[in-house]
């Protein structure tokens, strides 16, 4: 399949510093590709590179084939920032139709494009108000309705739900597997590992303007040196039996924690849960409860780069 | 349609400066109320006050006064002046001192009206000057000059006066041929100057630069929204932001120099010649000022910088240009520096249309000079286009 947009070897530095390092990236149609990374990781930059707004120092991005720099090209993307970028003094109807006419719409096409896209984003009924009127979710709404309406191959939405209410998360989070059911390809750049992780076909984990790693959340996860948490709890009393029998168990885990909740850090937990429950048995250990903890893109990203993914 | 980008960028900012009532108050409201104003406070320049003569001579018989009954008589004399006879040269001397008389004029003993009408004067005629008034004693000369022309000069300026008046506020002084002020009738090809016109148009200029030089702002006002990375990324060009924006900028300040011009000459009766070379002028002054307002904006990171070096830079140009001192009266220096801002140009451009016939080649150096620093200026503006638009 061909991509619809790639980057090769982008970089962009404001003075001495370097806040994108090397990036390659190509995203295909019917895919939501993650950009997943703390604030001030390069993705915003990387995604006005991506745009056509900021001009790279080196590297290039294309299209559909075509530079990012040519109209033609831009007109196949659409971009929802990060801020609202709307006239609030406009309704959601007339701020459609103007960035629909700058992207060369006009007459009936237009007009039923945006009825259709304020459809979409569920604003028909508040077509006619004016932007500075509506909620912080609907104004998030309306965002991604302008990036919409000339029917854009791509879609590069930056942090499309911050300050968004858990209701309004949802339907944005739909729409967007919607549009990509429908043959758009999105980049959707977030520091919401969830949202990622639901959304997102394929996920770069980016942080001091480079990609770290690049795969499906399940190849990520298969790669990545994190292991799976085994939580162990007893009733009190029991504390210095079950530390003595952990202490006995085959394999490489590692044990955190005390008291009467245990932590075990395995590699190969399936090998260990076994032995463990039997051990207990035999030593009348009476186990509360036991929790295994798949390693999240969370702890990837910990184990990537050293730090939290909110920091 | 991509083509017309810059005009969908154009309407855009025109509707949002209507919706917002700032099209409303800049273009119509502020200036009609600057104009009235400012057509008031100089309305006074213009209803010229007569000048109060106190006229006698030396002779002690009242009866020999024909040529004194004369002078006042005259029409000419009585478009400029008001003549009172009095009874003697210290009774013209206590009417300007009490302030009741602008200035003073003596003439010689025996000075009367022979037959013909021509006078008969021996001596040298007197002018008594205020210091306070000095435009009295030059109507008192041009009066002299108008009533008996040349040949009567002749008579008049014979002798020489000594010394000065005791008093210090009055100064007595010879009358002499060679005086600048003529009371001959305005030729018909040339027009004169009013109050209304000058201030009207210097202020108008003034008005124009303070409320079109922030238009670059709403540059700031699509960052504020981030509309402006929104319409970089829908591949409308930096050319056609500005473009629309300098063109709503054009209208608006044409609307608001044509409502100053509407309100002084529906209102006030001023004059700023042909209406045609009148807007002309106006649209070239308005694009200079629009010109000048995006290259600051590309010179500076934030608004508040932009907001200082606008009002530096208005207030440098209105000195210099001759909006609040005219330029006949500045110092030749800054004559010279007027010659080098297009607010002094656009001043020259309204006054020569005002004062001449009116066409409009009396104006196409004006024009000239405007249209030069339009062009210099926004070609200054194309090497800055990135910092100008950017998100």
């Amino acid at each position: 399949m061909e991509s619809v947009l790639t980057a090769t070897g982008l970089v962009k530095s404001y003075g001495k510093v370097r806040a994108v390092d090397g990036i390659d990236l190509a995203v295909y149609p019917k895919e939501v590709y993650g950009l997943l990374g703390p604030n001030g990781s390069g993705k915003t930059t990387t995604l006005s590179m991506l745009a056509g707004i900021l001009r790279p120092d080196s590297g290039q991005v294309r299209v559909a084939g075509i530079p990012v720099t040519h109209s033609a090209a831009r007109a196949r993307l659409g971009l929802v920032p990060q801020e609202i970028a709307l006239y609030p003094q406009m309704t959601a109807a007339e701020n459609l139709a103007f960035f629909g006419r700058m992207q060369g719409m006009t007459g009936k096409t237009l007009r039923t494009r945006v009825d259709e896209v304020l459809e979409i984003v569920d604003l028909t009924a508040r077509a006619k108000q004016r932007v500075e009127r509506f909620s912080s979710g609907m104004k998030r709404r309306v965002n991604i309705a302008v990036a919409l309406v000339h029917s854009p191959d791509l879609l590069i939405m930056d942090e499309p739900t911050v300050g968004v209410d858990p209701q309004s998360r949802n339907a944005i989070l739909d729409q967007v597997n919607a549009l990509a059911a429908a043959g758009t390809a999105v980049i959707f750049a977030s520091h919401y590992m969830e949202e990622v992780q639901r959304l997102c076909n394929r996920i770069a984990i980016i942080d001091a303007g480079k990609i770290l790693a690049t795969g499906t959340v399940r190849e990520l996860l298969s790669d990545s040196p994190s292991r799976t948490r085994i939580v162990l709890t007893v009733a009190a009393g029991e504390e210095e039996r079950l530390h003595s029998l952990v202490q006995d168990l085959p394999g490489d885990a590692e044990v955190q924690g005390s008291g009467q909740e245990l932590h075990l850090l395995a590699s190969k937990p399936a090998e260990l849960l076994t032995p463990l429950l039997r051990a207990a048995e035999a030593a009348g250990v009476l186990l509360q409860g036991v929790q295994l903890i798949q390693p999240s893109l969370e702890d990837v990203f910990l184990e990537l780069t050293g730090k939290a993914l909110r920091e | 349609m991509i083509r017309n980008r810059w005009s969908q960028v154009m309407l855009n900012e025109v509707r949002n400066r209507l919706r917002d009532h700032t099209l409303l108050i800049v273009a119509i409201v502020a200036p009609v109320i600057f104009a009235t104003i400012t057509s008031f406070a100089f309305a006074s320049f213009n209803q010229s006050q007569p000048v109060h003569l106190a006229i006698t001579d030396r002779s002690s018989d009242p009866g020999q006064d024909s040529l004194l009954r004369a002078i006042a008589a005259d029409p000419q004399v009585r478009k400029v002046a008001v003549v009172d006879i009095v009874s003697s040269p210290s009774a013209a001397r206590a009417r300007i001192i009490s302030g009741s008389a602008d200035a003073g004029l003596i003439l010689p003993a025996g000075a009367s009206l022979g037959a013909g009408g021509i006078p008969l004067v021996a001596g040298a005629a007197e002018v008594l000057e205020s210091q306070q008034k000095p435009i009295g004693a030059a109507v008192a000369e041009a009066v002299l000059q108008t009533i008996g022309g040349e040949e009567w000069l002749n008579h008049v300026v014979l002798a020489s006066l000594s010394g000065t008046a005791a008093d210090p506020s009055t100064t007595l002084r010879t009358f002499t041929p060679h005086n600048p002020i003529t009371l001959t009738d305005v030729q018909a090809s040339s027009r004169s100057l009013n109050a209304a016109t000058y201030y009207g148009s210097s202020m108008a200029i003034v008005f124009l630069l303070f409320s079109v030089m922030p238009a670059a702002k709403s540059l700031w006002g699509e960052r504020q929204n981030n509309t402006l990375q929104r319409l970089l990324s829908s591949g409308v060009s930096r050319w056609a932001i500005v473009a629309g924006k300098a063109v709503a900028a054009q209208v608006t300040g044409m609307l608001s120099m044509l409502s100053v011009w509407a309100v002084t000459v529906l209102a006030f009766h001023a004059d700023w010649g042909s209406p045609g070379a009148v807007v002309l002028l106006i649209a070239a002054t308005v694009a200079a000022a629009v010109a000048i307002s995006f290259a600051i904006a590309s010179l500076v990171r934030t608004e508040e910088s932009l907001d200082g070096l606008v009002a530096v830079a208005t207030f440098v140009l209105v000195l210099i240009g001759g909006n609040f001192v005219p330029p006949a009266d500045l110092p030749g220096g800054l004559r010279l520096a007027g010659l080098f801002t297009p607010n002094g140009w656009a001043l020259r451009g309204f006054l020569d249309l005002a004062t001449a016939s009116g066409a409009i080649s009396t104006i196409a150096l004006p024009l000239l000079a405007l249209l030069g620093f339009t062009a210099g200026i926004w070609l200054f503006t194309a090497t800055r286009m990135r910092a100008l638009v950017t998100p």
